[in-house]
């Protein structure tokens, strides 16, 4: 009887995983209903192509701004803005297939400290054993269990008729779709008071920061697919980071320590370039409106630099 | 370690394996206690000191009461076990929210202010504490004798399925279940040795389904919309706070009620028999029923340790009265350092007051209409109006949000249109909250856990597929805590 137990649950256990797996890897790209799309398009085109690839710190960057600096010096580059909003390195190793299959020329490849923020006991002094499991899950996930939860939602709401194409995106801009309050400037003082009152962040060390183990990785297929790329850090706020302990702060340079060493590419901080200036629409997010122009036309001249090089 | 990780089913299937193989009753009682031990280290790291602190404090002391024949003396180690443990608990706490009361005062009489420790709450410390608080009680009482062997009593204080979040098991009904005489599962063996048997392990992986389907696909799928009204309810029309008051009731129990189930389940798995926590009680007909049927080894615990000892209601009903509505806050305090779970606590208490009032005052002929049919789901109803309403502070810190949500949950609004427009922002949640309704309503008359547990094995094959099936496809991709893991 004990053995019917067992291989019944056995059987369960694995028909539902396999079924789920199954499941959310053929429906993927409804997370992004435009992914597919855009590829396809895309692949096929032999422009030369930039890639700006991040989260909504490279959001609000304005991929058709950009183009005008290249272009007067490479007319033939098109850039494109492949942001997507809460996206992390681990994340987006998953979709570096397609990126690949675009050919770029170069990715300009922006992180943060939020990039590299997880959920993490600052004062443990003792070994913490769930890192060990968790980047070994990591390593060996055959897909990344983002939010199953939507795609299975996005499903249904395509199987009843209903569209998940977002509105306002951009046809260079094809992840990232704009809204008006991206360009509402808010008060220095309100600022301090939104960065004060925020969660605050957690880097997890080098040894044990996931997102840094998918980055590295990252690098490493694009330069084995020779890409050049470029790594910049985003601009912040200065009370944003302020609101960041230095332990924090400590354990997010050596992580960049790390990828310098382990990478060959420029890296490019525009980090405290704009932190006291009236550009900021959050905390952590320039305007993308004309206040916005000079995190474009810096981020513009990084890749003219790139391209010279 | 969270019970709805991967990295739980891995331990628990390495505890099952380890257990099933090696056969000896010692070696698992050793292996169970490290395992407890590394399952609490996982997510508590240095923390894990706090709990062998108290286990070591109760196991000598407990034994030095029950080897002591001076009555004074006794009182004094009884002080220092209370001392200790509720030192602990104090400390670790309350020490935060005694300095931000400190402060307040402190402020008006122009003192200056203290900084905050900002210490890290030790996960399930209320649970442990109050466990090991029982057992040197009731050695003192003479209602127990001290456990034997360290192991055994370290044991009971940190069984891992019921470690973080209850039930509250006490040491009379866990220490005896290390030692029965094997009856039915081996005759050669004279002591208890832990076996996995079929019958065991089929109800208790049935309970452990039902409880992540209630906490994974119900709960964390619910809480998005209880976060989006209760998280800032100013200016949502009184239909849809009620349904965010109705969202975190049915939040919170399948919750609490689902680590309850997973806990009994995987205890029963090896063997132990863990008591009900829960008794379906969204059917309760009055508060004191309500509190029968909710959280049942906390409300036993604060009624047999805190209730009777101040009196209970052998004194004047007057002294009841103050009794009851000490205990509930007391109750509301225990769930956390802020003075909204106070206010749950006193609404509760006021609750279980009025009723007794009602009872002492209205003589029984008169409320022979509660005990009809229809009378029964009338006072069902005003019962859970009422639970639901205390359920709002439960959830809400702020002041002021509190009092608007029980404001618009009290007195009508008529608005249907703006919650037309709340029920479409959160379909998916309402349509969890409505299924799980209907299943209540089925689960009242029907033993759901026994007509599963007796499925034949094909089907009850089915129901584990289609369980998990559920759970991973509407997994959202954060492990969310459960909530009394907090308290």
């Amino acid at each position: 009887m004990k053995k019917y137990i067992l291989l019944s649950i056995i059987i369960a256990f694995g028909f539902s995983f396999s079924l789920f797996l199954f499941f959310q890897q053929a429906n993927w790209d409804t997370l992004n209903p435009n992914t597919q799309t855009f590829y396809l398009q895309n692949s096929q085109e032999n422009d030369s192509k930039i890639l700006l690839i991040g989260s909504s710190h490279i959001g609000m960057l304005n991929a058709t701004s950009i183009e005008l600096v290249i272009n007067k010096k490479y007319p033939d580059y098109s850039v494109y803005n492949l942001a997507i909003s809460s996206d992390k390195p681990s994340k987006r190793i998953h979709e570096l297939e397609q990126i690949i299959s675009l050919n770029p020329k170069l990715i300009i490849y922006g992180v943060g400290y939020r990039d590299f923020s997880n959920e993490q006991f600052d004062s443990n002094f003792l070994p913490d054993p769930k890192y060990f499991i968790g980047n070994y899950f990591f390593e060996n996930s055959p897909i990344f269990l983002d939010n199953p939860k939507l795609i299975t939602l996005n499903v249904i709401k395509n199987t009843l008729g209903y569209q998940n194409i977002p509105e306002n995106l951009e046809k260079n801009t094809p992840f990232f779709p704009y809204k008006e309050e991206y360009s509402n400037i808010i008060d220095l003082n309100e600022l301090e008071k939104k960065a004060n009152s925020g969660k605050s962040i957690k880097i997890s060390s080098i040894k044990e920061n996931k997102d840094l183990i998918a980055l590295n990785k990252i690098f490493s297929i694009l330069n084995e697919n020779n890409i050049e790329n470029v790594l910049l850090l985003t601009p912040h706020n200065s009370h944003f980071v302020n609101s960041i302990s230095e332990n924090n702060k400590e354990n997010f340079s050596k992580i960049i320590d790390d990828i310098s060493l382990n990478n060959s590419f420029p890296i490019n901080s525009l980090m405290k370039n704009y932190s006291n200036s009236n550009i900021w629409i959050s905390e952590n997010h320039i305007s993308h409106g004309v206040d916005g122009i000079q995190y474009n036309n810096d981020v513009g001249q990084i890749i003219l630099l790139a391209l010279e090089k | 370690m969270l019970f709805n990780t991967i990295e739980f089913i891995l331990f628990f299937i390495t505890v099952l394996v380890s257990i099933e193989f090696v056969r000896n009753r010692k070696f698992q009682h050793l292996f169970l206690l490290l395992g407890s031990y590394f399952f609490f280290y996982f997510s508590s790291n240095y923390l894990i000191t706090l709990l062998i602190f108290s286990t070591l404090l109760d196991f000598y002391v407990g034994k030095a009461i029950w080897n002591s024949n001076n009555q004074k003396y006794k009182k004094l180690l009884l002080c220092i076990s209370l001392g200790g443990n509720l030192g602990l608990l104090g400390f670790f706490k309350y020490v935060d929210f005694g300095i931000e009361q400190f402060n307040f005062i402190g402020s008006m009489l122009g003192y200056d202010s203290i900084p905050f420790l900002n210490i890290a709450l030790p996960i399930g410390i209320s649970f442990y504490t109050f466990q090991t608080i029982s057992y040197t009680v009731d050695i003192y009482r003479g209602h127990l004798k001290p456990s034997k062997s360290l192991t055994e009593f370290a044991l009971f204080v940190s069984f891992f399925p019921q470690l973080v979040a209850g039930p509250i098991v006490r040491a009379k009904d866990f220490l005896p279940q290390l030692r029965e005489k094997m009856t039915s599962f081996n005759k050669n063996i004279k002591l208890r040795q832990i076996v996995l048997n079929p019958i065991n392990l089929k109800i208790g992986i049935t309970l452990m389904a039902l409880g992540f389907l209630k906490k994974v696909f119900f709960a964390d799928n619910i809480s998005p919309l209880v976060n989006n009204i209760l998280g800032n309810p100013i200016g949502y029309d009184s239909l849809s706070i009620m349904l965010g008051a109705l969202g975190y009731g049915i939040k919170i129990y399948g919750d609490f009620s689902g680590y309850s189930d997973i806990a009994i389940g995987a205890a029963l798995i090896l063997g132990f028999k863990l008591p009900m926590n829960f008794n379906k009680p969204y059917f309760a007909t009055s508060p004191s029923d309500f509190w029968k049927r909710w959280h049942i080894s906390l409300s036993s615990w604060l009624k047999d340790y805190l209730y009777i000892p101040l009196g209970g209601n052998k004194k004047s009903r007057h002294r009841t009265y103050a009794n009851l509505l000490t205990v509930m806050i007391l109750g509301g305090l225990w769930h956390g350092s802020s003075f909204n779970f106070i206010i749950w606590g006193a609404l509760h208490g006021s609750y279980l007051v009025i009723h007794k009032l009602i009872n002492d005052r209205i003589p029984d002929v008169k409320l022979s209409f509660f005990k009809t049919k229809f009378g029964k789901i009338i006072a069902i109803l005003i019962t859970q109006y009422f639970v639901f309403l205390a359920w709002i502070p439960f959830r809400i810190q702020n002041p002021d949000m509190i009092l608007y949500a029980m404001e618009k949950y009290l007195f009508f609004d008529f608005q249907v249109q703006q919650f037309q427009t709340t029920l479409s922002e959160n379909l998916f949640s309402t349509v969890l909250i409505i299924l799980f309704i209907i299943l209540n309503f089925i689960s009242y008359k029907k033993n759901i856990l026994e007509k599963i547990s007796n499925l034949r094995i094909f089907y009850w094959m089915l129901f584990l597929s289609g369980v998990m099936i559920l759970i991973l496809f509407f997994f959202d991709g954060n492990s969310e805590d459960f909530i009394y893991f907090k308290f």
